[in-house]
């Protein structure tokens, strides 16, 4: 009953929120807020649509959901302050931006979850190591590509700077991607591999 | 706890129905992959028929 109570006021509040975005035609970040809703609530969404009954939110969840809370908290700081120091400014900001970031926040509270969630049970402790490892390069490439792409609007170089200055710009975004590419490939097989050992456990007993 | 729980015939999901928690909840406890509170210790044992000690091991980590 409680968890039921719990997801209408969740799905209320995000849809009012959503309406107000809406009327106010911003609608990436209307978008981003829906999708919010989606991502926290997939279990219990899944369950109802599945089972016709919620999962009961106990503490294992909660704890769960309190550290992938705190994870994308502390992205969404992390992102907003490299903002910041690269020079932009969140009145200028696009709204297609904002949007942006808010789905990559979800994105962060998402696979947060998901790794505390299953991954801690089912990998090893060296596999998790790994994994952390993959996950982290995939996060800081984000952020370097992100603070880099802001970083060059706001520096004008002379023309005698200049070349130099876009052979450096541009072997940061080179090596970003590459970092980006290798922690998401690398990621993913690792949690393949803890969702595949997940099913092969969760059958038991 | 998967010993005393086959005792009383019971499947993980309806343990975890009497203590209110999730299937996996029960699984993970099983495996030694997650320490429960006091409160949920206790209740698995009074489902279980058995002493918390009998359940759960303290470890002193410190």
């Amino acid at each position: 009953m409680k968890n039921r109570l719990m997801l209408i006021i969740t799905l209320i509040i995000a849809f009012a929120v959503s309406t107000v975005f809406i009327v106010s035609e911003m609608y990436y970040i209307a978008a981003a807020i829906i999708v919010g809703f989606v991502v926290v609530g997939h279990q219990e969404i899944w369950s109802l649509l599945r089972h016709g009954k919620l999962l009961p939110i106990d503490e294992r969840v909660t704890g769960n959901m309190g550290k992938a809370i705190r994870n994308s908290f502390l992205s969404l700081i992390i992102l907003l302050a490299l903002i910041l120091l690269s020079g932009g400014s969140m009145r200028g900001m696009p709204e297609f931006f904002l949007g942006g970031i808010l789905i990559l926040v979800e994105v962060v509270y998402l696979i947060t979850y998901l790794y505390y969630e299953y991954m801690e049970a089912t990998l090893d402790g060296r596999a998790l190591k790994i994994l952390k490892a993959f996950l982290l390069l995939s996060a800081i490439s984000v952020f370097i590509f992100i603070f880099s792409a802001y970083f060059s609007n706001i520096i004008y170089p002379d023309a005698a700077t200049a070349i130099k200055y876009r052979m450096v710009h541009l072997s940061i975004f080179i090596i970003s991607a590459i970092g980006f590419v290798v922690g998401i490939v690398g990621s993913s097989v690792l949690f393949i591999k803890g969702l595949l050992a997940r099913s092969s456990h969760i059958t038991l007993g | 706890m998967k010993e005393y729980r086959a005792r009383l015939n019971l499947t993980q999901e309806k343990l975890a129905e009497i203590v209110g928690v999730r299937r996996e909840t029960i699984i993970f406890l099983e495996k030694g992959k997650y320490n429960p509170s006091l409160k949920l210790a206790y209740n698995i044992s009074k489902a279980l028929n058995a002493g918390i000690e009998d359940i759960f091991i303290f470890e002193d980590l410190s």
